[in-house]
């Protein structure tokens, strides 16, 4: 089982790739619910090697270990289900081909966001030639799956992706990545938006005050504070 | 109400489960990108492209885009040249070199259908499927493009 001490062991490990205190504790809470041995913090490194050596279960692994990176980098596009799971595919396709040149397996959630964004983009840029944006039905799934959160209610859960669907193209992206799974450090998500290390902090903040802005989150919002 | 979301922290916490529980991944999504790993092999000899219209631009004295929105692309390897160009229907055209291929074939990750390829090495196919390659003989030697996205 992946623990947390060994999680915090892969980081200390990598200093370099530590952000900054505010984002860590948001991560601890949340992962809980769904850490799996393999994904939590996977190797990539032994993965990439047998797969290359013709194991598909390493494949498989690596699949498993990278999908959420590449779900969430797409989920910032406005596209329909079915060219979300295209862009999808074409990431692990991409990822496929280039599998015998990673030289860095610890970059490999880096490289999958980056590649899962510009395959969503072509994809995006593609189908704006052919249809109005605005004629696009919305692509987010609306049901809930709230058994499991005690804590939250589907209703806010409902008016959070909401509020996030309405954002502009660049916070969502930034909060979608923040998000993945296996975390990306604010390394990799300055190289995947090509944003300034330093402003990935302070946007984030700007972002969640839009957040908070939106009408969908208001009835959920307790005015009297500040 | 929820004094909480006033922290960032809060909130970036209750988006992410909301964001988590609303979209999950499709199950069939991850299922095609696992089938990558056998559709991905490749028992002949594998084209590199060397051009594509969509990633690269275009050459200085080279039409660009021969039909709208056509996407064009080039593929080699040392016995083989292969120009295709993807139009928005879903057909394709394309001419491979020298002629003397003796059988084409498209392939999606579904199904794969022989290809005529004429005396001059024209071929044309349709393609419903989001993503295809193609497959040449020439002689004992066979080439196979990487996967094409049209």
């Amino acid at each position: 089982m992946a623990t947390k001490a060994n999680l915090d062991g892969a980081r200390a490990a990598h200093p370099a790739r530590g952000r900054p205190a505010a984002a860590v504790p948001a991560r601890g809470v949340s992962g809980v619910g769904r850490l799996d041995p393999l994904t939590e913090r996977p190797d990539f490194a032994p993965l990439v090697r047998r797969a290359l050596d013709g194991d598909s279960s390493a494949w498989d692994a690596l699949v498993e270990g990278l999908k959420r990176v590449a779900w969430k980098a797409i989920g910032a596009f406005d596209l329909h289900e079915d060219e979300r799971k295209d862009a999808f595919a074409s990431t692990f396709f991409r990822l496929f081909e280039r599998l015998s040149t990673v030289r860095d397996p610890e970059k490999l959630p880096g490289w999958v966001a980056t590649t899962a964004r510009r395959e969503a983009s072509a994809i995006s840029r593609a189908r704006r030639r052919l249809i109005p944006t605005a004629e696009l039905p919305t692509n987010r799934d609306a049901t809930t799956d709230d058994q499991a959160e005690g804590l939250m209610d589907a209703e806010l859960q409902d008016a959070l992706r909401r509020a996030l669907d309405r954002l502009d193209q660049s916070c969502r992206e930034l909060l979608l990545l923040l998000m993945a799974d296996p975390p990306l450090s604010y390394d990799d998500i300055s190289q995947v938006l090509g944003l300034p290390h330093g402003s990935i902090g302070p946007t984030r903040a700007r972002c969640l005050a839009k957040l908070r802005a939106t009408p969908e989150l208001a009835p959920f919002l307790d005015r009297r504070v500040r | 109400m929820r004094s909480d979301l006033h922290e960032d922290d809060i909130l970036f916490d209750v988006l992410r489960r909301a964001v988590d529980a609303g979209d999950p991944i499709p199950a069939d999504a991850v299922m095609t990108a696992r089938a990558v790993f056998e559709l991905s092999r490749v028992d002949s000899e594998l084209a590199q492209l060397v051009f594509d219209s969509m990633a690269d631009a275009v050459p200085v004295g080279m039409r660009s885009g021969a039909a709208g929105g056509a996407r064009s692309l080039c593929f080699e390897t040392s016995a083989l040249a292969i120009d295709v160009e993807v139009l928005d229907d879903g057909s394709i055209v394309g001419q491979v070199e020298p002629a003397a291929v003796t059988r084409g074939r498209v392939e999606t990750t579904s199904t794969g259908t022989p290809l005529l390829v004429d005396a001059g090495g024209r071929f044309r196919a349709i393609v419903e499927e989001p993503r295809f390659r193609l497959r040449f003989e020439l002689g004992a030697r066979s080439v196979t493009t990487p996967w094409i996205r049209r």
